[in-house]
């Protein structure tokens, strides 16, 4: 059935189906943990990619061809992610693993954390959580961006912002994330100077 | 702003200069005024510190989220809508087939390693580099770790009785086989490969696993309902059960011996496949003969004769009924096999269940612990499994089982409580399956559970209280796995790819090196791509963090740094090349053997005297000396080489293979071979005997220092290449100890 409605396409669909499929093959997982990093919730991070690709499938064939398809669909993404917590005035966190649910076995380890405890590890994902949402959202987009390898210039292009907003906004997450993390007492981080 | 700025002195106005420069993106004045700031401002340094750590940590939450693949996103998110939610109907269906090409493109197994090399190299080349991109592989590894390649793992899972849930307990590694319900809730199985039997037993999420004790390279063929008696025999030379008394051997569920047949009087040999269900027999066939072994205080029974008859696979219910698959050596139906149930009351051999099986067509079956049930499949012509009923209400029905065509059986088990038959087998279409059969008190009709998970159930088994373990290919079936010094491994996901190499960055991040593909290197930021000209043939990154490394294409030293991307321009000629610890030099290795030591813009310091094999060449932690292999015609010896030209012979043997320095830079181990086969010895850096920790597969097989320096890790295997398990040797020669790592095919050195 695949084959028929491909057949179907005209050879200027297929060409435009082939790009998105490089799109979504290429993007989605960075899309969605950049916007996971954003919102905080996997469902409504799976809910936002859907329509960022979806987005991107409309307005593809008005995309030129030598476009920074990467920075077009990161713009998308951030524009969708801050429209979703602008709807919601608040942000809603869950831990950022997949929360166990009732019943569920004693799988209380993940790959990275050499045995810890699920305690352990939940209360350092909630630390960090709990600091990531107090963070302001332009901002830290920004320093996820960056995180995410994009150069100033790049996530400048993202956020339609210029390069010396983007240092400013990267250094404000940082510092605000230090002071809150410091703050929480969890991390050996130094305080905030005093000069 | 800069000129505003005094060097030496802490302002607040610092912190985005310092912020930028720590994501490089600061212009040429900034950089060196920051970097003059920071060499006298601690505090600045410290914030340096705090950022690494925030960015870390940030990177490590968002890598722990699993990420949907393409089709449960949009078909997750659609699922909750419940409806469509966009307009435009023909958008999505094109959307659709689109998505689908795309899951077609991304299915083969090399997809998720195409682009690897250029991707993780980009990632790791310095740890606040290394992005999120988890289907890139690019995972962290503790530091002083080992890594070792892993050919198998499985996840274990639970299932109710009635299977209506199944749920992940952990995972193994295991290269397949079986698997058991122990008493005190703990899992048996597996975790040999290639024909060797390696038993452990560990927590149901497959933590603290050991090895069952006294299990030997035998196999496991029954385990009381209870999970306190286990049955195990030993392989004869043809690879059938050993018959020889000695061959079979019962333990407890601690691997206490309980009975074992060397000490048993059976002249003829024991052929069994099960214990009774209440643990005090074993249950052996013979030709012309049943033959209950006590186990324990058990009192002794006399053997059953059933004349003209072979007697295979009898097995015991609570009750005393037996039931045995007869075969006729005589007569018009000599080699045709039947089930018979014998209790008491009947004559021998007892009461026939079906019609006989023709020869070659050995039926299965499975008597149910209380006696009261008796399940047979086989072929006769096609596919059958029907279910007498022996005792209580169902005596004298019958059950035939429709869900059973076009499948072949190899495994009925009954549920500990009788209630519920458990059949595995192969569908037409070769997957394995596994499926539940509740039959009703008068065998009028059978509930029907499929356990259906998202892969193949490889193994299953029941537990004490009716619920089932299950053994399942799901996630990723191969990983490389950490070991760090406390000996508890840690599964880094990293996908099956026995051409690649794991390789460090900063910070223990790991990636995976493709060594049979070209590859592109990334610069990394406002660098257009570099692409490497030619298959990389070895890669050494510097351990200090700023994330350069030297790669060989081509016969060629090229250096690469995060600012600037691959070198357009070769450095010198080599085929192999290693960083100094302080990435300030480089060995380079020719291509005729000889090696020598450059500063990174290639000048010459000092070249490897004649004789030493450049390959085997290590530095020293400390970076003084190097370690390497002297050839000569009185055989090879082990030298110390200080780049002044120092030579001092530490250790000598017909033939030496590789080096590894210890952690601490105090001991160097070696193979050596004497003219006896491979050997792992260790000798002290300043001088003494070698201590002999035992033998290797060859000279060229792999060991690695575990991190505390205390131990090396080795694969006990017989040839390079094959799976084997891991072992730890203590380094003083003492001993060593399985680590429960089964079917490791190589060790690799981890970050420090």
């Amino acid at each position: 059935m695949m084959a028929a409605i491909l057949m179907a396409q005209s050879p200027a669909r297929a060409a435009l189906d082939d790009r998105f499929t490089r799109l979504v093959l290429d993007h989605q997982r960075r899309i969605y943990r950049f916007i996971f990093g954003m919102v905080g919730v996997e469902a409504l991070a799976e809910d936002l990619t859907q329509d960022v690709f979806l987005s991107a499938y409309r307005a593809l064939d008005r995309l030129p061809a030598d476009a920074n398809e990467q920075a077009w669909l990161f713009t998308i993404a951030r524009n969708r992610a801050l429209q979703e917590l602008r709807r919601r005035k608040i942000l809603r966190w869950v831990p950022l693993a997949r929360p166990r649910e009732e019943g569920e076995g004693d799988d209380d380890t993940h790959p990275f954390d050499e045995g810890a405890p699920l305690a352990d590890a939940v209360a350092e994902r909630d630390r960090l959580r709990r600091a990531m949402a107090q963070v302001p959202p332009k901002d830290l987009a920004c320093l996820l961006l960056s995180i995410d390898g994009h150069s100033y210039k790049e996530v400048a292009e993202i956020t339609r912002l210029t390069v010396p907003a983007v240092r400013a906004r990267i250094f404000r997450a940082r510092e605000r994330l230090r002071q809150l993390l410091s703050a929480d007492g969890d991390l050996s981080l130094p305080a905030e100077d005093e000069a | 702003m800069i000129g505003l700025l005094r060097p030496g002195a802490h302002d607040r106005r610092w912190g985005p200069l310092v912020s930028a420069w720590y994501d490089r993106e600061t212009t040429p004045a900034e950089t060196d005024a920051v970097t003059r700031h920071i060499a006298r401002c601690g505090r600045c340094r410290a914030r340096i510190a705090t950022y690494g750590t925030i960015e870390r940590e940030l990177r490590a939450a968002l890598q722990r989220t699993p990420v949907p693949p393409a089709r449960p996103i949009f078909a997750a998110a659609e699922a909750r809508r419940g409806r469509m939610r966009w307009p435009a109907a023909r958008a999505v269906a094109g959307l659709c087939a689109t998505l689908l090409l795309a899951l077609a493109i991304a299915s083969p197994p090399g997809r998720a390693l195409i682009g690897t090399a250029a991707n993780v190299a980009q990632q790791i080349a310095g740890s606040r580099t290394a992005n999120y991109a988890g289907e890139h592989a690019l995972f962290r590894a503790p530091a002083g770790s080992a890594i070792a390649y892993q050919a198998h793992r499985y996840s274990v899972m639970s299932a109710t009785a009635d299977g209506a849930r199944i749920e992940p307990l952990g995972t193994i590694l295991v290269d397949g086989g079986g698997i058991w319900a122990l008493a005190g809730g703990r899992v048996l199985y597996d975790a040999g490969s290639g024909g060797q039997h390696e038993w452990m037993v560990a927590a149901p999420d497959g933590s603290a696993a050991a090895p069952l004790p006294n299990a030997g390279n035998r196999d496991v063929v029954d385990v009381t309902p209870d999970g306190t008696r286990i049955l195990l025999r030993a392989s004869g030379r043809d690879g059938a059960y050993a018959t020889a008394p000695s061959a079979t051997e019962v333990l407890d569920a601690t691997g206490a011996v309980l009975w074992t047949g060397s000490d048993a009087p059976a002249a003829n040999g024991i052929d069994a496949y099960a214990l009774s269900a209440d643990g005090n027999y074993i249950v052996s066939g013979d030709t012309g003969a049943i033959t209950l072994y006590p186990i324990g205080d058990a009192p002794s029974l006399p053997p059953l004769t059933i004349s003209g008859y072979a007697v295979r696979r009898p097995q015991m219910a609570r009750n005393g009924a037996l039931a045995f698959a007869a075969q006729a050596l005589s007569g018009p139906s000599a080699g045709t096999t039947t089930v018979y149930v014998y209790t008491r009351e009947h004559d021998l051999p007892g009461i026939p269940h079906g019609d006989a099986f023709p020869p070659g067509s050995d039926p299965l079956f499975a008597l149910a612990p209380d006696g009261s049930l008796l399940a047979v499949w086989g072929m006769r012509g096609a596919s059958t499994l029907t279910i007498w009923g022996l005792a209580g209400s169902a005596a004298g029905k019958v059950y035939q089982d429709p869900h059973v065509a076009g499948v072949t059986v190899h495994a009925l088990r009954w549920s500990p409580d009788g209630a519920t038959l458990l059949v595995i087998g192969v569908d037409a279409a070769g997957r394995q399956i596994a499926y539940l059969l509740r039959p009703s008190a008068d065998l009028s009709m059978a509930r029907f559970t499929s356990l259906a998970t998202d892969a193949n159930v490889a193994a299953a088994n029941w537990r004490p209280d009716d619920s089932l373990l299950l053994l399942s290919d799901a996630g990723v079936p191969t990983g490389f796995v950490a070991v760090p010094a406390n000996g508890r491994t840690l599964a880094l996901g990293l996908p099956e790819d026995a051409g690649a190499r794991p390789v460090f960055g900063a910070g223990g991040y790991l990636a995976l090196l493709k060594m049979d593909r070209p590859a592109r290197f990334l610069a990394l930021r406002g660098h257009d791509p570099a692409p490497v000209p030619g298959t990389i043939a070895a890669l050494s990154w510097t351990g200090d963090g700023s994330g350069r490394a030297a790669v060989v294409v081509g016969g060629q030293v090229y250096l690469y740094s995060p600012r600037s991307g691959l070198a357009a321009q070769p450095l010198m000629e080599g085929v192999d090349v290693h960083w100094s610890p302080s990435g300030d030099r480089l060995l380079v290795v020719h291509a005729d053997g000889g090696a020598e030591i450059v500063a990174v813009d290639g000048t010459p310091i000092a070249r490897a005297p004649t004789g030493i094999d450049g390959r085997t060449l290590a530095w020293a932690p400390s970076e003084a000396t190097l370690a390497g292999v002297q050839r000569g015609a009185d055989g090879d010896h082990l030298v110390l080489w200080s780049l002044d030209g120092r030579i001092t012979v530490r250790a000598s043997a017909q033939k030496i293979g590789r080096i590894a320095w210890s952690p601490d830079g105090r001991q160097i181990a070696y193979s050596a071979d004497a003219g006896g086969g491979a050997r792992l010895e260790v000798v002290p850096v300043r001088g003494g005997t070698p201590i002999d920790l035992g033998p290797l597969a060859a000279l060229d097989d792999d060991f690695v220092w575990r991190g505390d320096g205390r131990a090396l890790l080795v694969i006990d295997h017989q040839q390079v290449g094959e799976p084997g398990m891991l072992v730890a040797l203590a380094s003083d020669g003492t001993g060593g100890n399985p680590l429960g790592l089964p079917s490791v095919v190589h060790l690799y050195p981890g970050p420090r």
